[in-house]
């Protein structure tokens, strides 16, 4: 067996692994949006009173926006409904935070900047394109052929 | 309908699956770097380091966890045996949390093992999806 065929078999070997890491990669997300959530829930005021410093507009529409947007990828994201509708605002969560906040900062998490953000967008984007795998919702509700 | 609208929106993100494989790579590599960087500028005390963590054979280790961080910084970023070299970057990723993060708990801002954690999920996905159409794997192995 020459070095091309051994890789080959080895691909269709860790193959099998694809929905597992999508699995994993999914309730890791679900459970670092979750205190994220939680936090803007509890201190909606507060939250509406930070946007607006960072010059977002509709401040208090966009705090109940994205707060929701937050505690229904925690859903989704657990379940594996709709994963790939659900990246989407879940992204633009995510974009927005690194513009706002984290970009001035850098790229360093020591200094608050945007390298925890930059995960998150690419764990997303990564759902977004690979969806939730076979062990979701989406798989027996949409996907059972594939 | 809803079915309907949701196969079709499936068939053309799938478009973006080796774009989003792309852009992970080439992140995961620039996050070894620095460590990789670090670990050879200074290999003894890297050494040093290892031995008083309790891991054994301290200084073959500092050179093996600093030759798989580097090669994997190189391959990462071409897509060149990305399955396998995903697997020593896993051990290192677990043993660096069992030796120094988990102590400090989850997240990152206390050094907990948050990033690694990330690290290992990433790795995890190039380990079992490969390392998509714009790779050197794709030209050597998989293009007919």
């Amino acid at each position: 067996m020459n070095l091309k065929e051994f890789y080959l078999e080895l691909s269709v070997l860790f193959d099998y692994f694809q929905s597992f890491s999508l699995l994993f990669a999914r309730v890791t997300l679900a459970y670092g949006f979750y205190e994220p959530a939680l936090t803007k829930w509890n201190n909606f005021d507060t939250t509406a009173e930070w946007f607006s410093s960072l010059g977002i507009p509709f401040s208090s529409f966009a705090t109940l926006l994205t707060a929701s947007v937050e505690i229904m990828g925690v859903v989704l994201l657990t379940l594996g409904l709709f994963t790939r509708l659900i990246t989407i605002p879940l992204l633009f969560v995510m974009i927005i935070a690194t513009l706002t906040v984290h970009f001035p900062h850098g790229f360093s998490v020591a200094n608050n900047g945007f390298e925890i953000p930059l995960y998150y967008i690419l764990f997303l984007l990564l759902l977004l394109s690979h969806g939730a795998g076979k062990f979701s919702l989406d798989f027996f509700v949409f996907g059972k052929k594939r | 309908m809803l079915e309907k609208i949701y196969t079709l929106s499936t068939n053309v993100l799938q478009y973006f699956q080796s774009i989003a494989l792309l852009l992970a790579r080439f992140v995961v590599a620039y996050g070894f770097l620095d460590p990789a960087l670090n670990k050879w500028k200074d290999i003894d005390a890297v050494a040093g380091w290892f031995s008083s963590m309790g891991i054994p054979f301290p200084t073959l280790n500092a050179y093996m966890a600093a030759s798989t961080e580097i090669i994997g910084v190189v391959l990462l970023t071409l897509g060149l045996f990305t399955r396998l070299i995903s697997i020593p970057l896993m051990v290192i990723m677990v043993v660096a949390i069992a030796t120094v993060h988990l102590a400090n708990g989850f997240s990152a801002g206390d050094n907990g093992f948050e990033i690694p954690l990330y690290y290992i999920l990433f790795l995890f996905i190039f380990l079992s999806h490969g390392g998509g159409k714009f790779s050197v794997d794709y030209w050597i192995f998989e293009k007919k």
